[in-house]
C-alpha cells in the first residue's frame, strides 16, 4: 500500500501537442508521468522544446491538444497563479523595483497570507538560503549567485506543489554552478517537493536527477535513471548526447553477424538483421593493454589532454575521430598507439531506426 | 571608457562653443533682457526709460488677475498632465497586449504628434464652433449648455480636452516603448505570483514604468505651461472674462497687446523662477524614487 501511494503520479502529461502560430509541432504527442517528490530532469539540445514543455506545465503557454493533470485534476485552463507551481527562470526574473524581502513576500501577499506568517516564512527561507543580510537590497545590488538564491527563495517560500526550473544555473560561472547544483539537490532532499528541471547540461542532469527525460525535437527519446540513461542508452541520439567526452560512433557493414572495424573483422555477440549498424564505444571502455576477446587497432594521436588523474587522447583512424579516456600516464610526444576494444563493451544501434540492438 | 586628452586647454571649449552660443543667444540673453526690463518702466513709445526697482513685481503680484491666471494655469496643467498621461498609458497598455495589428495602432495614434499646437487649436475651433461645430451640438444635445464663448467652464473644459488630446500621442509612444522594455520573464513571474490583472498592473508594470512616467510628467507639465500658447491663441484668446489665460498667455497679452513690457517681464521672471523651483523639486524628490 505504502509503495503504491509513493508511486502515484503527481504530474501527468497526456498526449500533449504544441505548436506556435499553427506552424510545425514543437511538442509532438508527448506523454510523461512525474511521481510525487521526484526530481525529474529534462535534457535535450537547444530548441528541442524543453522550455516550451515547462511553460505549458506552468500555464504560461497554451496547449494545442492533450491534457496536463496535477494531483488528478486537469489544469489545462487553470491560470498560472492557481496551479500551485513555482518557477525559477534562467535570468532569475526578480522584480527589479522591489528589495529582496518584497520579492520573497510578493506572491504570499497576493494570496492573502497573514502578515505574521509571511514574516516567519521570509525569515526561515532567508536563513535557509543564507540571504538574511541581503533582505533590504534591490536585485541590481546583488551578485549573480545571490540573485540565484533569491530566485530560489521566491519559489520555495510559496511552498508549491511543483517546482519548475528552466536552466536556473546557466548564467553562473563554473564553480558557482557546481556549488548551487549541490545546494539544489540538498534542498530537494530536505523539502521533497516534486521538481521538473530543464537543462542542456548533462552533468547537471546526471547529478541532480532521480530520473532523466531525454528530449529530441519534441519527442521523448528515453526516460530513465541516470545510470540507465548512461549505461543503457536506447537510441543513437541518447548515446551521443549523454557522456563527456561523447561516445565514439562508427558505422559498419555487417555480414553474418560479422562487423568490419577499420579493416579488422569482428564476430558480434548480437543478432543483426540489417546489413549495417552503428557501433558505439565509450572513451573509458577502450583499453591500452591487451585483453581477452578484443581486437587491436592502431590510432594516430592528434592531442593528449591531461586532466590530472586521467588523460584524454584525441586521435583518429582513417579520418574518424576517436577519443580515449585513460588513467595511465601518456607521453605527450607519442604519435600513435595500439588500443584494444571489446565486443561486449560495444553499443550497437540499427542503421535504420537508430534504436539499440539489445544483447541476448 | 578612454578619455581623450587635449594638449591645448581651449580646444574642448571650441568644440562645445556652438552649443554655448545657441544657449547664450536664445536662452540666456532673453532671460537677462527680461530681468532687465522687469526692473524698468517705459512709456508707450519706448522713449523714456526709468529704473523702478520692484515696482513691476509689486504691480503684478498685487493684481487679482494675476492670481486667477495663476490658479487657472495650475488647474489646467494638472488636468492636462493627468488626462494625457492616463490616456497615453491606457492606450499603450492595451496596444501592448495586442498580438495582431499593433503596428497600425502605433502609427495611427502617433499622428496627432505631427500637428502644431496652433493647428490643433484651429481644428478645435471648427469642432467646437457654435454655427457648425459637431462637438458643440453633440455636447448641447447631451444636455450640457456648452458654450465656450460665454461660459468660462465650457471654454476651460474645451482647452483641457484639446491640450490633452494633442499630447496623448507622445505619451502613448513613450509608454509603449517603456512597456516593451519590461523583460518578458519578469511579467511571467508575476503571472505566477499574482492572479489579478489590475493588481499586477499596479504592483509590477506601473512601478517598472516609473522612469518613463517621471520623464513624461516633467515634459507634460512644461508642455501645458508653455506649448499650449498656440492653442489658446487660435481658440479662446483668454476669453471669456479672462478665465482661460495661462500665465504664458497673460504675459504675451500684457506685453504685446497691452504694451506693458516691464509688467510682463516681471511676470516672466516670476514664471521662470516658479518653473525652476518645480523642476528642482521634481528632480530632487521624485527622481530618487523612480530609479531601481
Ligand atoms: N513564442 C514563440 N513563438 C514561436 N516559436 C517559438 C516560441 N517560443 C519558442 N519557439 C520555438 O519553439 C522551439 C522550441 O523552443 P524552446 O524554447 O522550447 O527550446 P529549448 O529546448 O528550451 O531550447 P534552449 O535550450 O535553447 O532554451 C524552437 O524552435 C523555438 O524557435
Ligand atoms: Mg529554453
Amino acid at each position: 500500500m505504502e509503495i503504491n501511494r509513493k508511486k502515484m503520479s503527481y504530474l501527468n502529461i497526456k498526449n500533449v501537442i504544441k505548436n506556435y502560430n499553427n506552424e510545425d509541432n514543437i511538442i509532438k504527442n508527448l506523454s510523461l508521468k512525474v511521481e510525487k517528490g521526484e526530481f525529474l530532469v529534462i535534457v535535450g539540445p537547444s530548441g528541442c522544446g524543453k522550455s516550451t514543455l515547462l511553460r505549458m506545465i506552468a500555464g504560461l503557454e497554451d496547449i494545442n491538444s492533450g491534457e496536463i493533470e496535477i494531483n488528478g485534476k486537469i489544469i489545462n485552463n487553470v491560470p498560472p497563479a492557481d496551479r500551485n507551481i513555482a518557477m525559477v527562470f534562467q535570468n532569475y526574473a526578480l522584480y527589479p523595483h522591489m528589495n529582496v524581502e518584497k520579492n520573497l513576500s510578493y506572491g504570499l501577499k497576493n494570496r492573502k497570507i497573514p502578515k505574521a506568517e509571511i514574516a516567519t516564512r521570509v525569515k526561515d527561507i532567508s536563513k535557509l538560503l543564507q540571504i538574511e543580510d541581503l533582505l533590504k537590497r534591490k536585485p541590481s545590488e546583488l551578485s549573480g549567485g545571490q540573485r540565484q538564491r533569491v530566485a530560489m527563495g521566491r519559489a520555495i517560500i510559496r511552498e508549491p506543489k511543483i517546482f519548475l526550473f528552466d536552466e536556473p544555473l546557466s548564467n553562473l560561472d563554473a564553480k558557482l554552478r557546481t556549488q548551487m547544483r549541490i545546494e539544489i539537490r540538498k534542498l530537494h532532499d530536505k523539502l521533497k517537493i516534486t521538481s521538473v528541471y530543464v537543462t542542456h547540461d548533462q552533468i547537471e542532469a546526471m547529478t541532480l536527477a532521480d530520473r532523466i527525460v531525454v528530449l529530441n525535437s519534441g519527442i521523448i527519446e528515453q526516460v530513465g535513471t541516470p545510470d540507465e540513461i548512461y549505461h543503457e542508452p536506447q537510441s543513437l541520439f541518447v548515446s551521443k548526447f549523454m557522456g563527456t567526452p561523447p561516445m565514439n560512433i562508427f558505422k559498419s557493414k555487417v555480414y553474418d553477424n560479422v562487423a568490419n572495424l577499420f579493416g579488422k573483422e569482428m564476430k558480434l555477440d548480437r543478432n543483426i538483421n540489417d546489413n549495417e549498424v552503428y557501433i558505439g564505444i565509450r572513451p573509458e571502455d577502450i583499453y591500452l593493454e591487451p585483453i581477452e576477446n578484443s581486437i587491436k587497432i592502431e590510432i594516430n594521436i592528434d592531442m593528449v589532454e591531461k586532466l590530472g588523474s586521467e588523460s584524454l587522447i584525441y586521435a583518429n583512424i582513417d579520418n574518424h575521430n576517436f577519443i580515449v579516456k585513460t588513467n595511465e600516464k601518456i607521453n605527450k610526444s607519442l604519435k600513435s598507439l595500439y588500443v584494444y576494444i571489446k565486443n561486449e563493451k560495444m553499443y550497437l544501434f540499427s542503421a535504420k531506426d537508430e534504436k539499440l540492438i539489445k544483447k541476448q | 571608457m578612454k578619455k581623450v586628452q587635449f594638449n591645448n586647454k581651449f580646444i574642448p571649449y571650441l568644440f562645445v562653443s556652438p552649443q554655448i552660443i545657441i544657449i547664450l543667444v536664445f536662452f540666456i540673453w532673453p532671460s537677462i533682457m527680461a530681468i532687465y526690463y522687469s526692473f524698468v518702466m517705459q512709456d508707450a513709445f519706448g522713449v523714456s526709460t526709468q529704473f523702478v526697482w520692484f515696482q513691476n513685481y509689486k504691480d503684478a503680484l498685487l493684481n487679482s488677475d494675476y492670481y486667477s491666471s495663476f490658479g487657472f494655469t495650475l488647474i489646467f496643467s494638472t488636468l492636462v498632465t493627468f488626462f494625457s498621461l492616463g490616456t497615453g498609458l491606457f492606450l499603450a497598455h492595451k496596444t501592448n497586449s495586442m498580438i495582431k495589428s499593433r503596428g497600425i495602432y502605433r502609427t495611427l495614434l502617433m499622428w496627432p504628434y505631427a500637428l502644431a499646437p496652433a493647428v490643433v487649436g484651429l481644428m478645435a475651433s471648427f469642432f467646437f464652433n457654435q454655427s457648425h461645430g459637431d462637438v458643440y451640438h453633440f455636447l448641447n444635445q447631451l444636455g450640457w449648455k456648452f458654450d465656450p464663448t460665454s461660459d468660462p467652464f465650457s471654454a476651460q473644459a474645451m482647452l483641457v480636452f484639446i491640450a490633452s488630446w494633442k499630447q496623448v500621442s507622445v505619451n502613448f509612444i513613450f509608454f509603449l516603448s517603456g512597456l516593451q522594455g519590461i523583460p518578458k520573464s519578469v511579467l511571467e513571474a508575476s503571472f505566477i505570483d499574482c492572479k489579478s490583472n489590475s493588481k499586477r498592473f499596479w504592483t509590477i508594470i506601473f512601478p517598472l514604468l516609473a522612469p518613463t512616467t517621471f520623464f513624461l510628467f516633467i515634459t507634460n507639465i512644461t508642455y501645458s505651461f508653455f506649448d499650449t500658447f498656440g492653442m489658446i491663441d487660435t481658440t479662446t484668446r483668454g476669453t471669456p472674462m479672462g478665465e482661460t489665460k495661462t500665465l504664458a498667455y497673460k504675459i504675451y497679452q500684457d506685453g504685446f497687446l497691452g504694451a506693458d513690457i516691464g509688467g510682463s517681464s516681471a511676470q516672466s521672471v516670476i514664471l521662470m523662477l516658479f518653473v525652476l523651483i518645480i523642476t528642482i523639486f521634481q528632480f530632487k524628490y521624485l527622481e530618487k524614487k523612480v530609479h531601481y
